[in-house]
């Protein structure tokens, strides 16, 4: 009997410690971009930040493309958008997105998925979503 | 599409090659090697499920709810790690369930298939946890969950995938209890064995929460050739997949004026240009387009046979088109709720028309089956708005509102286009028939299997209800008083069906226009325009419905 309520015990403060691990971990994943300043990948692809975000917006067509470091698929598109740039419409701005922090965007816009592109108007709604594929399905999808 | 079924199965099988399977393998191996068939089962079931039902239906739970997809997320690794203690530590897992059993009386499963259940609800977990690499198709899969538009083939496509990688990991542990089956160790020690898969689920779920899985991704991506990371995408590349599963739906039909088109398409998704948010369409049943099947082969009967089951009180959807008579009953309609009909004109011609109704609003339209001026059929996109059906082409799946006609989503939306009406009569068989001796009924024999004697929505017409929401809901009336509304010049009119019950000719005006309704012997309701003498098309529906597309709408009071 004892013994149980030791396990018990014990049990309690492991949920309770991997529970606290988990919120601080969580509730800390930093809107990584805000501080930084978005970096150029290549002509009209750059990385994400709410101030790059903002300008795209008002210059033209903007896509968010929601990439992970540990996505193949996304690493793939990426490397498709550096070598075709020039097949891409000039007026359309790609940024790239991180799955992993940008949390807020991601909800706003309901990805569940890693690979995910969603175009968006200058109010910053969506116009356009669709998951994986290289360039060719971005340049049939977008609008 | 069934082409690609094979593929999708042997792309699920190569996932689990690549390095993708390494943060579920531990747990794989370890339930292999505690040998309990019915928990392996129970795992491999588990993940296949959830992973083919958060491809195609997290996107709306996470809009739904309003949860982020990180909290499911973090939702699974805890259950895992309660299952993985539960192992650890038996005795704690009893108290529980002796605690939970004090409220909620249930059997505990001790039988054969021990452990099942709890193989089950841990896979179920990891199928959540874990992102694999996933491959051209269950991306396009998800892309059409996205924007909440399924059909058959597609829930067919994820879950055939899902089974591939089912199959995969079932080997996988098979392999691991060949293994431990020489080794007599495991037998004696099963206990320990028991709480070694404890661990390792408890490990596992630790790794992933920690995101150490997707360090070990980043990590391998790096150092393995893209050949092997990719293997499941180039596979299906091979057979050019991208072609067949994302079809020309974005495009516009470029058929010629006056020729039929009538093809599997897509439902039309981008909503550039359309009369609808997006967050206004709501899905209205489950399965995508046509889960409720329009009546595309009609056959018609005769009064005499129609009288055999139509009772006097019935209410039928009719027309008198270029001297064809016939009426389509409400309690056909209401389960396929769109005909695609023809008839065949006094010139010899054959005129394509469908005969629409939307239960929820009361409202019967008959309308040409043209689009951009090509023949084509309609069916029912599964989406409603404002309650209302809403229809989809076979020609381009642009999206239509029934009750206005207007193209709402795709290149008809933004083509500004409009069905063209015909004038559809709603009274009661009573009526009709007795003015129309020789008119033509729809017949049961519709090719589908249905209860045609039973209303599938109980008490709605009756009771004070919504099934969905509404905007501008206006209770001027009871919300669901029969009346028929009108268009003149921009401006709207509703009047109540009892109006003419008291008399059956009314003089009004609309928009400054002098007008005259009368109600005829079969139950029409003819409205005139008295200063062009036009006859204007009336709609029979339900008040809400009429207010929620015409907010501006006038009510006629006497």
């Amino acid at each position: 009997m004892k013994k149980n309520t030791i396990l018990i015990v014990v049990l309690a403060i492991f949920v309770v410690v991997i529970g606290g691990l988990f919120y601080v971990s969580s509730s800390k994943t930093p809107s990584a971009s805000s501080a930084q300043k978005s970096e150029v990948l290549a002509s009209n692809y750059i990385t994400y930040t709410p101030a790059a975000f903002a300008d795209a917006k008002n210059e033209g067509r903007t896509l968010l493309f929601f990439w992970a470091p540990w996505c193949g698929t996304c690493s793939f598109l990426d490397d498709e958008i550096k070598k075709r740039n020039s097949e891409l419409p000039q007026d359309l701005t790609i940024l790239r997105t991180n799955y992993d922090t940008e949390t807020d965007l991601k909800n706003k816009y309901g990805i569940v998925f890693q690979h995910t592109l969603v175009q968006v108007n200058k109010d910053g709604s969506e116009v356009k979503k669709w998951i994986g594929g290289g360039v060719d399905l971005l340049k049939q999808q977008i609008k | 599409m069934i082409f690609l079924l094979p593929v999708a199965f042997i792309s699920g099988i190569l996932t689990i090659l690549t390095p993708c399977v390494l943060p579920v393998l531990p747990i794989i191996l370890a339930s292999g090697v505690e040998g309990k068939v019915w928990r392996i089962r129970g795992i491999v079931l588990g993940i296949v499920v959830s992973f083919t039902l958060a491809a195609l239906t997290l996107s709306a739970v996470v809009r739904i709810l309003g949860i982020p997809a990180d909290t499911v997320r973090n939702i699974a690794v805890v259950f895992l790690l309660i299952f993985g203690l539960s192992l650890v530590f038996p005795v704690v897992w009893n108290k529980i369930l002796g605690f939970v059993d004090r409220f909620w009386k249930f059997e505990p499963v001790k039988t054969k298939n021990e452990g099942f259940t709890g193989g089950i609800l841990t896979g179920a977990s990891l199928g959540l946890v874990w992102t694999p690499c996933i491959g051209p198709i269950v991306a396009s899969v998800a892309t059409l969950a996205a924007v909440d538009s399924f059909s058959g083939s597609s829930i067919l496509l994820v879950s055939t995938y899902s089974l591939g990688i089912g199959l995969g990991l079932y080997l996988i542990a098979k392999a691991g209890t060949r293994v431990s089956e020489k080794f007599a160790f495991f037998k004696e020690k099963s206990q320990i064995v028991n709480r070694i898969l404890g661990v390792v689920i408890i490990g596992t779920a630790i790794f992933i929460a920690v995101g150490a899985d997707r360090g070990l991704r980043t990590w391998t991506l790096s150092v393995l050739p893209e050949a092997w990371t990719q293997l499941p995408t180039r596979f299906e590349n091979i057979f050019n997949v991208n072609q067949f599963i994302n079809p020309s739906s974005t495009q516009e039909g470029s058929a010629e004026p006056g020729s039929t088109v009538v093809r599997d398409v897509s439902l039309q998704s981008d909503f550039t240009g359309a009369r609808v948010n997006s967050s206004d369409l709501i899905q209205g049943c489950f399965g995508g387009k046509d889960c409720i099947p329009s009546i595309d082969d009609p056959k018609f009967e005769s009064v005499q046979s129609a009288n055999t089951w139509l009772s006097d009180s019935d209410l039928v959807f009719a027309i008198d088109y270029n001297g064809l008579e016939k009426a389509y009953p409400q309690r056909i309609l209401n389960w396929h709720e769109i005909v695609n009909d023809s008839i065949r004109l006094r010139s010899g011609q054959d005129e394509a028309i469908a005969i629409t109704f939307c239960p929820l609003c009361g409202s019967a339209l008959g309308f040409e089956r043209k689009v951009n001026q090509v023949i084509t059929k309609f069916g029912v996109s599964g989406k409603l708005h404002n309650n209302d059906l809403v229809m989809y082409d076979r020609y381009e799946g642009n999206l239509w509102q029934q009750i206005t006609g207007e193209g709402i989503v795709g290149p008809a939306a933004r083509r500004n286009e409009r069905l063209k009406q015909i004038p559809v009569v709603t009274t009661t068989w009573r009526e009709w028939k007795k003015e129309h001796p020789n008119t033509l009924v729809l017949s049961r024999d519709t090719g589908h299997i249905r209860d045609y004697d039973l209303y599938p929505y109980g008490t709605y017409e009756q009771d004070d209800e919504l099934l969905f929401g509404v905007k501008n809901l206006d209770r001027s009336l009871p919300i669901k008083t029969p009346v028929y509304g009108i268009e003149v010049d921009g401006k709207s009119k509703a009047y109540p069906a009892s109006v003419f019950e008291k008399s059956s000719t009314i003089n009004d005006s609309l928009g400054g226009f002098p007008l005259r309704l009368e109600k005829t012997k079969e139950g029409k309701i003819k409205v005139t325009n008295l200063n062009t003498n036009e006859e204007i098309i009336p709609i029979r529906l339900f008040w809400f419905s009429w207010a929620a597309f015409h907010p501006d709408t006038e009510l006629f009071k006497q």
